[in-house]
């Protein structure tokens, strides 16, 4: 099981969406992205934040060293294959160049950056000018290069004998082979100085991938203009959004109302109607929750969040176990699985509309025991339903104002337009709201059925 | 034969391809290195066809003459075996079967085996990276005309083309041959706007009706599929463009149906994908079929060989042959 989401529900959420809004420059930074491991670390994923702080001010004061770095970033060949066999091999001139070429841009990425007052120390790469002096023989201060004369007493002299004689001349073939001789030694004394920067070289490309990532989250947050989260025990959201969704509402031209909520209770419930946006508001606090988690600035105006040790997040649409189960089967193993990975370990767990597949009467007994187990945990539980659940344990009740504001005579416009999103804290014994009947009317269907309908509710 | 010498210092890429193996691709790349003194010429090849060669002719492969501080593109292979000694100046993270390709400045002269990029994107970049070390510079690129390359000369922007006794021993033969070659290679482009409508779609192989309209053809091979494609066609096809080889049977399956469509313009990338016969190309003039390109090739020049395999021919007539239906300057290297 995944700690943090698996990949389809990674896209899901809009955290895919995310992470490809990042201008990663370098396979480096893209190797350092796919190996990303969430913190676990407060005092880590604090300096982290600051990072990100401090590279956004950079980079809106120093725009011009930015604009060349991210040029070198993007001119660097993943060479690690090299230099994780250093050890080992003996280079060839093509190969040397590629280290040449990497240090080259090293020293560039460093130039660049002298500019900037009081450069952090993490911006700062390794000194490499010994190294590429001694691979800079011809002094040309380019990336290029070649076994220059220099780099043995007798390779002028013999490069120079050779060049008189004709191809025909029998000591031709003698000479070539000699140089090539003195070549091969040439190449294996370079193999070995490079080979004693290989720890270094690691840690630099290393260092390389994570300054490209933090300057893209830096970037991000600056096209964004988001803040820097506070770390807490609770889970407190200040004006959220999910950029994926938010585009999506965005490009219908209609409104994209951010998220409010303060979760401080163990188990939190989110009712609301058909359509009134549980699901949306689930993803909205699992993507920032997440991003905070690997040390992304969330997608807020204010954010307190919990590092935590995992999220698990069941859903209908994302379940992916065996096909031969019904949607109920498939929800119950995934809990089964879930509740054996969450013991002793500090997490949220989203559950939206759990054993919705079922008969509504047994539904509310699954979901109240699930509730009651999962508050003998040290998590988080958010859990949307349209059940009416009569808990009595202590929990939060969240609700979707959805068309409670509307009588159904005002009900003619666009569902979009007056279905309201926002969520409101209510009275834990506040009834799910009973706006089933009034999308139907908002959705125009069959007139001759809805009057049908009507009459089960007023017979009731 | 200096005209062409001041002509080919006109352009700034040229590529030189060989109707037929042994038509004098080599020869005539090397000559034009000696006629410009080697200065501020840039190599590289599409891909790399030196093995058939070997095997076929059993001559050596094709290796070209260098001199000192010449920038090429060519496969790493290539670059490690040459005896020259070269400056590495770039790598391009474009592989061959002989590794990848390598731009590189001679620091001595000697032979070098040209392998160069199989694809037009690549080749557009290497030659950009090649102009980035000098602005003044000429890439020659050693051509293709085979129908397993993807890159073509149109990436180019003048090209040789090189045709001999190679192809065959009757001398009226080889100078029909060119002739009809040169015919191809003046087809008309296409329209600007149906361009970018086709290249916007270029992986595919499409249809597009009088109004634009875009039927993609679930197929990556159209050989021996002729049938499928005509039934997709009406009154409304306008352009059907073919991303691969175009070949007479699907030509003939088109002109037995051509009922079927009010014209019918066939769309190719560029002339080296047209390889139809003669024969069919000109029953095409009579029918409401036409072909039409994305890319021109522009022809700058015709080298001829007069040599053979067991044949040689007076090098003068077969110039003056050729010269008798092309204004496009006709020589001889060897002369």
């Amino acid at each position: 099981m995944d700690a943090f989401l698996n990949k389809k529900q990674r896209e899901e959420v809009g955290f895919t969406y995310v992470i490809n809004e990042l201008k990663i420059k370098s396979s480096y930074g893209k190797d350092y992205l796919s190996n990303l491991k969430p913190f676990k670390n407060e005092e880590l994923l604090k300096e982290e934040f600051n990072r990100i702080a401090e590279v956004k001010e950079i980079i809106i004061n120093y725009p011009k060293p930015f604009n060349e770095i991210d040029v070198y970033l993007a001119r660097l060949k993943n060479i690690s294959s090299i230099i994780n066999n250093l050890d080992y091999v003996i280079l060839d001139e093509i190969e040397i160049f590629e280290v040449k070429k990497l240090i080259y841009n090293i020293i560039n990425i460093n130039h660049s950056f002298k500019v900037i007052n009081k450069i952090p120390n993490y911006l700062v790469l390794a000194d490499y000018s010994e190294l590429f002096a001694y691979l800079d023989l011809d002094n040309s201060k380019q990336p290029f290069f070649s076994i220059y004369n220099d780099y043995h007493p007798e390779l002028k002299t013999k490069r120079e004998q050779l060049k008189q004689l004709s191809k025909e001349d029998e000591y031709y073939q003698y000479l070539t082979n000699e140089i090539k001789e003195i070549e091969k030694e040439v190449k294996v004394e370079i193999s070995k100085k490079i080979a004693d920067y290989q720890t270094k070289l690691l840690d630099t490309i290393n260092q390389l991938g994570y300054i490209d990532l933090l300057i893209a989250k830096s970037y991000l947050a600056i096209t964004y203009q988001l803040n820097s989260p506070s770390i807490s025990n609770e889970i407190i959201l200040t004006k959220a959004y999910n950029p994926m969704i938010k585009e999506i509402v965005n490009k219908k031209e209609k409104n994209y109302i951010p998220l409010d909520i303060v979760i401080d209770k163990k188990i939190n419930i989110i009712t609301g109607s058909n359509m009134a946006g549980k699901s949306v508001t689930l993803k909205n606090i699992i993507l920032n929750v997440c991003l905070f988690q690997y040390g992304f600035y969330p997608f807020v105006l204010n954010a307190k969040l919990p590092i935590l040790d995992y999220i698990i997040y069941i859903s209908d649409e994302l379940q992916d176990v065996s096909n031969s189960l019904s949607s109920f089967g498939k929800e119950i193993v995934v809990l089964n699985e879930a509740l054996s990975y969450i013991e002793n370990k500090n997490g949220l767990f989203v559950l939206d509309e759990l054993a919705r597949g079922t008969n509504p009467v047994e539904a509310k007994m699954i979901v109240k025991g699930v509730c009651q187990y999962l508050q003998e945990l040290n998590i988080k539980t958010i859990l949307a339903t349209h059940l009416d659940l009569d808990l009595d344990i202590d929990f939060a009740h969240y609700q979707v104002v959805g068309l409670s504001n509307y009588q159904e005579s005002e009900l003619n416009d666009d569902i979009d337009k007056i279905m309201d999103y926002s969520l409101i804290k209510v009275n834990n014994k506040q009834k799910v709201p009973n706006d089933a009947f009034k999308v139907m009317k908002l959705l125009k269907m069959n007139d001759k059925l809805r009057k049908i309908i009507e009459k089960e509710y007023e017979r009731r | 034969m200096s005209d062409i010498i001041t002509n080919v210092k006109k352009y700034s890429s040229i590529a030189i391809i060989g109707l037929s193996k042994n038509a004098g691709k080599t020869t005539t790349m090397n000559y034009l290195l000696k006629m410009m003194n080697y200065q501020n010429c840039m190599l590289t090849s599409i891909g790399y066809d030196g093995e058939e060669t070997d095997l076929i002719f059993n001559s050596n492969k094709p290796t070209i003459f260098i001199k000192e501080n010449t920038i090429i593109a060519s496969a790493k292979k290539c670059l490690l075996q040459s005896n020259i000694q070269f400056e590495i100046m770039e790598t391009t993270g474009f592989n061959t079967p002989l590794g990848e390709v390598i731009i590189a400045r001679s620091l001595n002269e000697g032979l070098i085996e040209l392998a160069g990029p199989s694809y037009n994107e690549q080749l557009t970049k290497v030659i950009d990276i090649m102009y980035s070390f000098n602005k003044d510079g000429l890439v020659l690129v050693d051509g293709a005309l085979n129908r397993k390359m993807m890159a073509n000369p149109s990436v180019c922007d003048g090209t040789i083309l090189c045709t001999g006794m190679s192809l065959n021993k009757d001398i009226d033969k080889v100078v029909a041959k060119t002739i009809f070659t040169l015919e191809i290679f003046k087809s008309e482009l296409v329209d600007q706007k149906i361009k970018e409508i086709i290249e916007n779609n270029i992986s595919n192989n499409i249809i597009l009706d009088k109004d634009n309209k875009i039927t993609k053809l679930e197929v990556d091979t159209l050989i021996n599929k002729e049938n499928e494609i005509i039934k997709l066609l009406n009154k409304n096809s306008a352009y059907l463009y073919i991303k691969g080889p175009l070949l007479d049977k699907l030509m003939e399956a088109l002109i037995t149906k051509r009922n079927t469509f009010k014209e019918l313009n066939i769309v190719v990338n560029d002339a080296t994908k047209i390889f139809i016969s003669q024969k069919v190309f000109e029953l095409l003039k009579k029918t409401n079929i036409k072909i039409k390109l994305l890319n021109k090739i522009e022809i700058i020049g015709i080298s001829v060989n007069p040599v053979g395999i067991n044949i040689k021919v007076d090098s003068k007539l077969l110039i003056n042959e050729i010269k008798k239906y092309t204004n496009i300057p006709v020589f001889n290297v060897m002369e």
